[in-house]
């Protein structure tokens, strides 16, 4: 064999992280002096010879060229500045260069200098991987369908197995142990952590404020919280505005910041963290705030004034206010705050505004910890269909008038050794004034708590694409969001989790 | 007036394969031209009307994305009271909001006229029941008039302005406050559709 | 029985690129064994004790190739694995000190397979 030719796709993975940390170390080094600094341009120096060694394994001169003029650019700097500037461009050039190296296996070195410089926002903003293998969604969803039925086959076994000796039901709860572990890893193979998304946003921060001749920083915090990938891409583009606009909106020019007896330097902060079954990030900055009464007249001025209880800061998100210059940032992908929040409340979640004025914005970016196609239980109670996830279901039989019992005014059937308590679906939903007497019981199980579901009858089992619930319906207690079935029609998901806890008597008190 | 208060329903031509009715722009009612001066000077906006009971509504056409048919909405239990369910709008789940419950007019159920306005406002999208839509009129902003004082309560923020227009009353609504369903707005946390439950 | 050859560089693309080059060599069937760092170096051939062969990046952050070298020397065990270093061409003083140290031969980035093959021709017991 001749080259190394089969290799130019890991060749890329590897090029794209070292030139994100490339990247990284250059807007670390304009920041920092004595000690630091040397520690910071000696990593520099590091990767940039590594980037050069590898480009010249694969035989790809011209970015061996590229990489050697940025090392001897870094090489050349005495204490003094280091251009950071261009060898930022130089990075954007050399990844746009990657990309095409990998789109065209034919294309061959041309000289360093022709390498096109490009904008950044237009190079190929694929999210940062860390090394390893690649995987489609498609075959990681095939992956945990595999697992959703393994749930399925449990059950079956484990009743089944009823009567057998102690050394079967041992057996059987290793391999339950087994299966659990394998769920968790594979949801979390879906799962990356949101530093991936920091990298860009650092670079945002530095060329806004550049063009606008602001002095700001990025300080986040929460890197580990870990985003469904599917979520990336939407994190991006919203995370994207909301920092865009904080150093264009939010933060005064140093000498204004001056005047207020600001420190010169604006702060973005960027903070995530799970909440429940939620990420939030909070984009804020120590800025000259929003005043809601520049809102109104904003409002007034284009038509559409508004009342005196209703929130100014909605302003915010209407069509016709957009970010300035927004066209060539997004390079016409999708503009204006408007945009990003229909694109947020579509994917189930939400972006919510408080201000202070003199002191700063913070913007709000709730999403799904996680969007899901979920193998699931139809169930019909009273003429609705229901949705339940199979990842909580335990087990399902047929109810009979003469299986239920009323303990406590309460019903329950028997089941495995214990008793187990029911909840109709139309009684909880309020499609009917009595629990009903015949039908199926869907078992579910969370957080410890068993409960018997009734219904109708279990209409079949299917996947189903996961969608939120628009936040003008209120939150059902039992829901956790909304899919369409295959016939156009839109139905509630259960929520196991609230349902072993709902009370049974809540429709009782009227 | 009668010509004027066509039903755009019944003018706009089907698309083949899809129970989605437009309300096209181009049907657009023309004013009856006033003979005075003030022609000059006016200001035309570009409304559609829609029926509730005997009062005639509007909203700005911008707002409304498009014009559907009554088909499934299944309903959101414990949801407030003008919400009436939900629909599937080419895969994206969309609430509806009954505009008759929710600007206090008594509910009843939809009738063949009865339509769904899809409504885009404050970045959301959310269907709005109403009887009828009328079509799509050009309003001379200089026109507007402020609403009556006792139309007018604490509630009805909703409402921009009141136009007269060959003797009917518009009521010009805006879809923003409209799409505000707080708690304090009528007795919203009964979901009055609800059987209550006894063991 | 293949030969196995203990690959040790901090980069998964240079792994990646070793374990081309070995597994098309000609003469003799190559099993790679893979470390990122001098440490995990020292875990390999405790699960391998059969290494004949150490293809060691000098250049990396961890533990340096030279002090690896070192230690493996210090080591009974591993005192007849022959090493090659790999390195870079302005990196001449490492590589004679690598020499010194007891590495048989070195190898220069950037390479291509076929050198690669060359050197195994004459290393490889």
């Amino acid at each position: 064999m001749d080259g190394f030719e089969a290799l130019r796709g890991e060749y890329a993975l590897d090029a794209r992280e070292r030139l994100d940390r490339v990247e990284q170390s250059l807007l670390a080094v304009e920041t920092l002096v004595g000690e630091p600094r040397d520690v910071e341009l000696t990593r520099l120096k590091a990767e940039l010879h590594t980037v050069k060694g590898n480009s010249a394994m694969m035989g790809f001169t011209d970015l061996q060229q590229l990489a050697h003029q940025m090392e001897d650019a870094v090489l050349a700097t005495g204490t003094d500045g280091l251009d950071v500037a261009s060898l930022l461009v130089s990075v954007d050039r050399f990844r746009r260069r990657v990309v095409e190296l990998v789109a065209d296996p034919a294309s061959s070195p041309v000289a360093a200098s022709e390498i096109a410089a490009v904008p950044a926002e237009t190079a190929e903003a694929a999210p940062t991987t860390q090394t390893g293998v690649r995987v489609s969604f498609a075959a990681l969803d095939g992956l945990i369908d595999l697992v959703a039925e393994m749930v399925i086959e449990r059950n079956r076994l484990e009743t089944a197995i009823a009567g057998a000796g102690p050394d079967v039901h041992l057996a059987f709860e290793g391999l339950e142990r087994t299966l659990e572990l394998l769920q968790e890893r594979v949801t979390a193979l879906r799962m990356t952590p949101l530093h991936t998304v920091f990298g860009s946003l650092r670079r945002i921060v530095h060329d806004e404020a550049h063009k606008d001749g602001k002095d700001a920083r990025l300080v986040t915090t929460g890197g580990e919280t870990p985003l469904d990938k599917a979520l990336l891409e939407l994190a991006n583009e919203a995370l994207g505005h909301l920092v865009r606009n904080a150093v264009i909106h939010g933060l005064e020019p140093a000498a204004a910041r001056r005047a207020a007896g600001k420190p010169e330097t604006g702060t973005v902060r960027v903070a995530a963290a799970v909440r429940g079954d939620e990420v939030l990030i909070e984009v804020a900055e120590d800025g000259r705030g929003i005043d809601p009464e520049q809102l109104r007249r904003a409002a007034a001025a284009k038509g559409f004034p508004l009342a005196p209880e209703a929130d100014p800061y909605e302003v915010l998100f209407e069509s016709g206010f957009s970010t300035r210059g927004s066209a060539d940032l997004s390079a016409g992908r999708g503009v204006g705050l408007a945009a990003v929040r229909e694109a947020v409340l579509r994917q189930g979640g939400r972006i919510e505004v408080r201000s202070e004025i003199g002191r700063g914005t913070t913007f709000q970016l709730w999403l799904p910890l996680s969007v899901s196609i979920a193998r699931s239980l139809l169930l019909r109670a009273d003429d609705e269909l229901y949705a339940l996830p199979m990842a909580l279901v335990v087990d399902s039989r047929r109810l009979r008038p003469e299986d239920a019992h009323d303990v406590n005014h309460a019903g329950v059937i028997r089941w495995r050794d214990g008793m187990l308590p029911l909840l109709d679906l139309g009684c909880h939903f309020g499609t009917r004034p009595r629990r009903r007497r015949d039908g199926y019981v869907v078992v579910v199980e969370a957080a410890g708590k068993r409960r018997g579901l009734v219904a109708d009858r279990i209409q079949g089992l299917q996947e189903v694409v996961v969608k939120g619930l628009d936040p003008i319906c209120g939150r059902p207690v039992g829901v956790a969001g909304t899919t369409v079935l295959g016939d156009g029609r839109p139905i509630l998901i259960l929520d196991p989790r609230s349902l072993v806890d709902a009370a049974v008597f809540d429709r009782e008190e009227m | 007036m009668t010509d004027v208060l066509q039903g755009a329903a019944s003018a706009a031509p089907r698309l083949a394969g899809s129970d989605r009715v437009y309300a096209f722009a181009d049907q657009v009612a023309a004013e009856p031209t006033p003979s005075d001066a003030a022609v000059a000077a006016a200001v035309w906006e570009t409304w559609v009307t829609c029926r509730l009971g005997s009062e005639t509504f509007a909203f700005p056409v911008d707002a409304i994305q498009e014009i559907l048919r009554v088909a499934t909405i299944t309903r959101v239990p414990d949801a407030p009271h003008p919400v009436r369910g939900i629909i599937n709008l080419r895969g994206r789940v969309v609430p509806v909001v009954d505009l008759r419950v929710r600007l206090g007019l008594e509910a009843e159920a939809p009738g063949p006229r009865s339509r769904i306005l899809v409504a885009s406002a404050r970045g959301r999208v959310i269907g709005l029941l109403v009887d009828a839509v009328e079509q799509v009129v050009r309003l001379d902003r200089n026109r507007f008039e402020a609403p009556p004082a006792d139309v007018m309560t604490e509630q009805s923020a909703y409402i921009t302005a009141v136009h007269q227009r060959d003797g009917v009353l518009l009521i010009l609504l805006d879809p923003e406050q409209v799409l505000i369903i707080s708690t304090h707005n009528q007795d919203l946390t009964q979901d009055k559709d609800k059987a209550p439950c006894v063991r | 029985m293949p030969k196995k050859v203990l690959v040790v560089d901090d980069s998964i693309l240079l792994h990646r690129m070793y374990e081309l080059a070995l597994k098309s060599y000609a003469r003799a069937e190559i099993a790679p064994v893979l470390a990122s760092d001098g440490r995990e170096a020292f875990v390999r051939l405790q699960e391998h004790p059969d290494v004949v062969l150490i293809l060691l990046d000098v250049n990396m952050p961890a533990m340096s190739g030279l002090e690896f070298l070192e230690r493996l020397r210090a080591e009974p065990a591993f005192r007849d694995v022959r090493v090659v270093l790999q390195s870079t061409e302005d990196q001449i003083q490492d590589v004679r000190r690598g020499l010194a140290a007891g590495a048989v031969g070195y190898l220069t980035k950037p390479f291509t397979p076929r050198q690669l093959h060359q050197l195994l021709d004459v290393v490889l017991v």
